[in-house]
């Protein structure tokens, strides 16, 4: 509806007014490349999942996941859990394995470094970084991280995981007070460490993932194991949450130069306001409506058409963007408001006195 | 008891500036219930602004003006736009209507906003409205695309959709041609003269205010004279 009214626009012998929609059609054109960036970066999402879906973690206390693990994949990685030597109890220790044992294993990939490399430096620690903290604790070097139950230690930083990760899905790894710190222990550095040892996991790249493996190693399914990456990486908030206000900058933008520049906006606020005779809240509400419903018509026939294309749509990926519409919708309602009250109903509609 | 009171009514544009403009100059004038007026008078003499005033679309700067037993002078801003809805209508040159919204949507927006109106009568009540002013099938059609002679039905069924006691429409004919304009000029008689209405018109037509049952002139903001 906008688009034809800016093209029948773009024929107005109005110079103003062409240059204008001139402009709204570059602000639409970028809005499309927003949107097309937005659904390429999610499939891109899709495709990473895809490719690390298979990965999974095998716990060495259970014989036939090892077995299953040798059987079908490839060794990736040991992790270690540690934890203090502050009297915890041999109960207490295993309550806690069990307790592991029925976590659902989680993948974890690397987006830079590659995993126990420090077997070339003289650290007994080495430690993977979520994405987020990549900056601030370089892949490659030792720095010092603290860690409650150790204290200060110095850690080499041997990888650097592609997603944040949570604690919510990763319960069987180790964190630091942050949450994020994955700290890992070579499996032949275990010897000053064994009483820490609460369990170790076996990462395993497997072959492939069939309904059988999903069985032996205590997987619901792989679409679990992505939803799970999914809801701990961090970043995927950040995507939607730009394109959001980006859009209600954008929108802003446009809605009130057309205010400014051709009076449109005053015309139909002069139409609710003193034709129609709406006090000034409802003359607000009712734009606010007509506003949002311009707005949700094309998104939802945008929810429709990536439904019918099998896009995947993430939960903050639709919401987000739409609540900002909204908002953007109601805070040029204001404006509005505003506008309407400082000036004459001869000033809203332009009307020059002649005499 | 006249509808209309008008009592050394001015108006000023701009006031206290450079381009201070006085658009009306101690107005009198007193219109009665079921009259159908025309106010005559070049372009910038006034004549607009004289409707916008009684049609409560402005303020004024001195004087009064009393409608239907009330001194509007004392009225808080959401009083008189509740005036402005339920009592008086009004019909502009460009229409005033909300381009990108459809006939009956238009007609629809005073009565919704009547609180005296349910919700479920909107709709039907405004279809009527457009059927008997011959625009009926238009209904569901976005004003942007109707001529200008159906966008000016629009703009009355609009109007009167409150059954309004006074009906304003400054130059309803100025956009049209001849045909058209005589075919609203028979809508304007039809809703003075069934249904009571009080219609004021602004033209610079002789054609159109002959066929007014009262004339006033105005020229430079003063009121010079009525032909009855």
């Amino acid at each position: 509806m906008k688009f034809l009214q800016l093209v029948r626009g773009a024929f107005s012998s109005d110079f103003p007014k062409r240059i204008l929609i001139a402009m709204e059609l570059i602000v639409g054109l970028v809005l499309l490349y927003l949107c097309a960036d937005m659904l390429e970066k999610y499939r891109e999402i899709d495709r990473y999942m895809e490719r690390y879906a298979d990965m999974a973690a095998v716990d060495p206390k259970k014989p036939d996941q090892i077995e299953y693990a040798k059987e079908h994949g490839t060794v990736f990685a040991p992790t270690v859990k540690l934890t203090g030597e502050n009297g915890m109890g041999e109960q207490q220790y295993f309550g806690e394995i069990n307790e592991l044992a029925c976590y659902k294993a989680v993948p974890i990939a690397l987006a830079e470094g590659t995993w126990f490399e420090a077997e070339a430096h003289d650290c007994q620690y080495i430690a993977v970084i979520p994405y987020s903290l990549r900056r601030t604790y370089p892949c490659g070097e030792i720095c010092e991280l603290y860690f409650r139950e150790t204290g200060r230690i110095s850690a080499y930083i041997c990888g650097v995981l592609a997603l944040d990760l949570t604690f919510g899905n990763t319960g069987h790894v180790y964190f630091d007070s942050t949450n994020c710190i994955v700290l890992l222990c070579p499996a032949e550095k275990n010897a000053d460490y064994t009483k820490r040892l609460l369990a170790s996991h076996l990462y395993v790249k497997l072959n492939e993932i069939d309904t059988e493996a999903l069985r032996i190693l205590d997987i619901d399914s792989v679409a679990l194991i992505k939803d799970g990456i999914h809801e701990g990486n961090r970043d995927s908030m950040a995507a939607p949450l730009f394109l959001s206000v980006t859009l209600l900058v954008l929108f802003s933008t446009a809605l009130l130069g057309e205010y400014f520049l051709t009076g449109k906006e005053n015309e139909k606020a002069y139409a609710i306001r003193y034709l129609c005779g709406a006090g000034v809240g409802k003359a607000v509400l009712i734009q606010a409506c007509v506003n949002t419903v311009e707005i949700v018509i094309p998104y939802l026939i945008s929810l429709v058409v990536a439904l019918t294309l099998k896009i995947r749509l993430y939960q903050h990926s639709t919401l987000w963007p739409l609540l900002g519409l909204i908002a953007g919708s109601i805070l040029l309602s204001l404006v509005q408001l505003t506008l309407l009250s400082r000036k004459s109903p001869a000033q809203i509609i332009g009307r020059r006195f002649r005499q | 008891m006249s509808l209309i009171a008008l009592r050394q009514t001015e108006k000023y544009y701009n006031k206290g500036k450079e381009t201070q403009v006085h658009a009306l100059r101690e107005v009198f004038l007193e219109i009665e219930r079921g009259e159908m007026v025309a106010v005559m008078g070049v372009s910038g003499s006034g004549k607009s602004t004289l409707l916008h005033v009684l049609g409560l679309l402005d303020s004024f700067d001195g004087g009064q003006y009393v409608f239907d037993g009330t001194d509007v002078s004392a009225l808080q801003p959401n009083q008189l736009a509740l005036l402005r809805n339920e009592k008086i209508g009004f019909v502009m040159q460009n229409f005033g209507l909300i381009l990108h919204q459809t006939a009956l949507q238009n007609v629809s927006l005073p009565l919704l906003l009547n609180k005296h109106t349910k919700y479920v009568q909107v709709s039907p009540r405004a279809l009527k409205l457009l059927e008997e002013l011959g625009i009926g099938e238009k209904a569901a059609v976005p004003v942007d695309q109707l001529s200008g002679g159906q966008q000016q039905r629009v703009a009355i069924a609009r109007a009167i959709a409150n059954e309004p006691l006074l009906l304003l429409a400054d130059e309803p004919t100025g956009a049209l041609d001849s045909g058209t304009a005589e075919e609203v000029m028979q809508i304007f008689h039809r809703l003075n003269e069934e249904k009571g209405m009080t219609v004021i018109l602004a033209t610079h037509d002789p054609k159109v205010a002959a066929e007014c049952s009262r004339i006033v002139y105005i020229s430079d903001g003063i009121i010079q004279g009525r032909r009855d």
